[in-house]
């Protein structure tokens, strides 16, 4: 799980020096497939509240959390806008497994070049070990760095 | 006060007919079953109602429950979304709106001497819906077929301030006509 991490930090880092768009980083309160969310810790320091997203001018997103996961999706805004919509896949990660799975996300950024950020972001994925459908979701607060 | 009154009818038309050319109209309406998940990763089997309107609204209804004894539990979830294509596929549908949610509770006793104990409860919550939905045979008509993947979340009363929420999540596979 430690090398998929640093494979996926890595990843995120050399896409950031490829082309310009957005990072933003999110803390809020996981639903870990053990009932709805809990209010997020005060103050904030546990590492499952937190998550890394990164999405290019181009439409792409990489998201890096311990919960809901690492995905690599598609993601559309809205013209003249700051909401947008992204879908793809990945490793989908809750407190009853992990495995394969998609994730879709609907967020809005307020602001620029430093924007206020409000995501709500769910996964489904399929646990082979426990043959477990995960079904995680976040609703997240962050801040969005456009560069 | 003519050549206003023109003026503004010629704007108003206008705005109709751009209306008209991003919005045409259409009517679906859909039944089938679903999938909830209520946060715990296990799914109930659900019935589902689907209307659609001029490509760009939609309401769904969900309706799912379970009889143990003397206790009836009943789940009613609908919403009404504003529905658009975000990505470059016209298949691949995003939705966005309100959601209501009631949770219906019902203890009723057969022995009349228990009848005391009888109980009806109905616990109701708003908030918002979002969807994804694939339409393999949009606009093509008369049969609709859509399989949707959709969240109804709900604030936890004053943990929402806290980002602290419930969700019914949904995944259904509806068939039914469309016209155009």
């Amino acid at each position: 799980m430690r090398n998929l991490f640093g494979l996926a930090v890595g990843s995120l880092i050399l896409a950031a020096g490829a082309e310009a768009g957005t990072l933003t980083i999110h803390v809020g309160p996981p639903a870990l497939g053990r009932g709805g969310t809990n209010p997020v810790s005060i103050p904030p320091v546990n590492p499952i509240e937190y998550e890394i997203l990164y999405a290019t001018d181009g439409g792409w997103e990489t998201v890096i959390g311990l919960i809901p996961g690492l995905f690599f999706n598609r993601r559309a805004r809205t013209s003249g806008g700051g909401s947008y919509v992204s879908f793809g896949g990945g490793l989908v990660i809750d407190g009853n497994g992990q495995g394969p799975g998609i994730d879709a996300a609907i967020g809005y950024d307020y602001g620029k070049p430093i924007a206020l950020n409000l995501e709500y972001r769910q996964a489904v994925g399929y646990d082979f070990g426990s043959s477990t459908v995960l079904s995680p979701y976040t609703l997240r607060i962050g801040a969005s760095f456009f560069f | 006060m003519a050549h206003g009154q023109r003026l503004l009818a010629s704007l108003l038309a206008c705005k109709a007919l751009a209306l008209g050319a991003t919005s045409s109209f259409a009517l679906e309406a859909a039944l089938g079953v679903a999938a909830v998940d209520e946060g715990d990763d296990r799914r109930r089997p659900a019935a589902m109602l689907h209307a659609g309107f001029n490509d760009n609204w939609q309401s769904n209804a969900l309706y799912y429950g379970r009889v143990n004894g003397p206790v009836r539990e009943e789940t009613y979830l609908a919403s009404v979304s504003r529905r658009w294509s975000p990505f470059s596929s016209k298949n691949v549908v995003a939705s966005l709106g309100a959601a209501i949610l009631d949770e219906k509770l019902t203890i009723a006793y057969e022995d009349a001497a228990d009848a005391a104990q009888d109980l009806t409860e109905n616990n109701y919550n708003a908030g918002l819906a979002f969807g994804l939905t694939w339409l393999p045979f949009r606009g093509t008509g008369p049969l609709y077929f859509a399989a949707s993947w959709d969240a109804h979340i709900f604030g936890a009363g004053q943990g929402t301030f806290f980002l602290s929420t419930g969700r019914k999540e949904s995944i259904s596979l509806l068939l039914g006509m469309e016209m155009r």
